[in-house]
């Protein structure tokens, strides 16, 4: 790791975004299912931000972005387990942000709304437009709305954001 | 600023148009996927940003490929 250091230098910027869903209701959900959105979603953000947060630190610099969702912060039917791991998202985030700010180390989330990506594609047709229904700007995001809140969060200048969430849903959840 | 950013599950969705946009403000951008090869390479292809294949979900996966990643950082930068 220190010759890896020496010669390049640290991930300085990271953006935990993997996500799956595996939905269903609780009487479907299976264990399986909960223990791998649980893991892609949550758990990568702890393996990333475990391997990386220690050469931040060193260097004093570091831009964590982590994805949250619009399901994390409201609760989504027959999404039990992807609703927790988001959530937890958030929690992560701000417990982190704490351990971060002394060091130059930035920790904040994203909560998107609903983004016209294959994951929100696989969504029943008609239960799409009663969610588009219910979005005061009447779209899907796109998925340039949600990277232009990681340019901003990530910029060298961002020094004083962290800890925050910045929900990017077309209005359909505010707080 | 040349800095080096890293993007779990960055080669499809958000996170691929998050690679493009942190690329696109002179970040030096590497994408992890876990699974699917010929969207990454695609991906790659399209973009030039550098790809890599591990669960992210996997801690000692994530041990390795972040140091695989940063060799691999080191290798672009020298070329």
């Amino acid at each position: 790791m220190d010759e890896i250091h020496e010669a390049v230098g640290p991930i300085e910027i990271l953006v935990n975004n993997a996500g799956i869903t595996q939905d269903a209701t609780l009487a479907g959900l299976t264990r399986d299912m909960w223990d791998a959105v649980i893991d892609t979603n949550l758990g990568s953000c702890f393996n990333l931000c475990k391997v990386t947060f220690d050469r931040m630190r060193k260097r004093a610099f570091g831009r964590i972005v982590n994805i949250g969702s619009i399901n994390g912060q409201t609760g989504a039917y027959g999404q039990v387990n992807y609703a927790a791991a988001k959530a937890g998202i958030h929690g992560f985030t701000k417990a982190l942000a704490q351990e971060g700010a002394r060091f130059g180390i930035t920790v904040n989330a994203i909560a998107p709304g609903y983004v016209d990506t294959d994951m929100v594609r696989a969504v029943r047709e008609d239960v799409l437009q009663k969610i588009i229904a219910r979005i005061p700007m009447k779209r899907l995001g796109v998925a340039h709305d949600i990277a232009r809140g990681v340019v901003f969060l990530t910029a060298d200048d961002a020094d004083f954001i962290t800890g925050s969430t910045l929900s990017i849903n077309g209005g359909q959840h505010m707080y | 600023m040349e800095r080096i950013a890293l993007i779990t599950g960055g080669t499809r969705g958000i996170g691929a148009e998050v690679s493009r946009a942190l690329k696109q403000a002179g970040r030096i951008v590497v994408a992890s996927y876990v699974g699917n090869d010929s969207v990454a390479q695609q991906f790659h292809e399209e973009t030039g940003i550098r790809v890599m294949k591990f669960d992210a979900g996997d801690f000692a996966a994530c041990e390795r490929g972040w140091t695989r990643s940063t060799k691999r950082s080191a290798r672009s930068r020298s070329s």
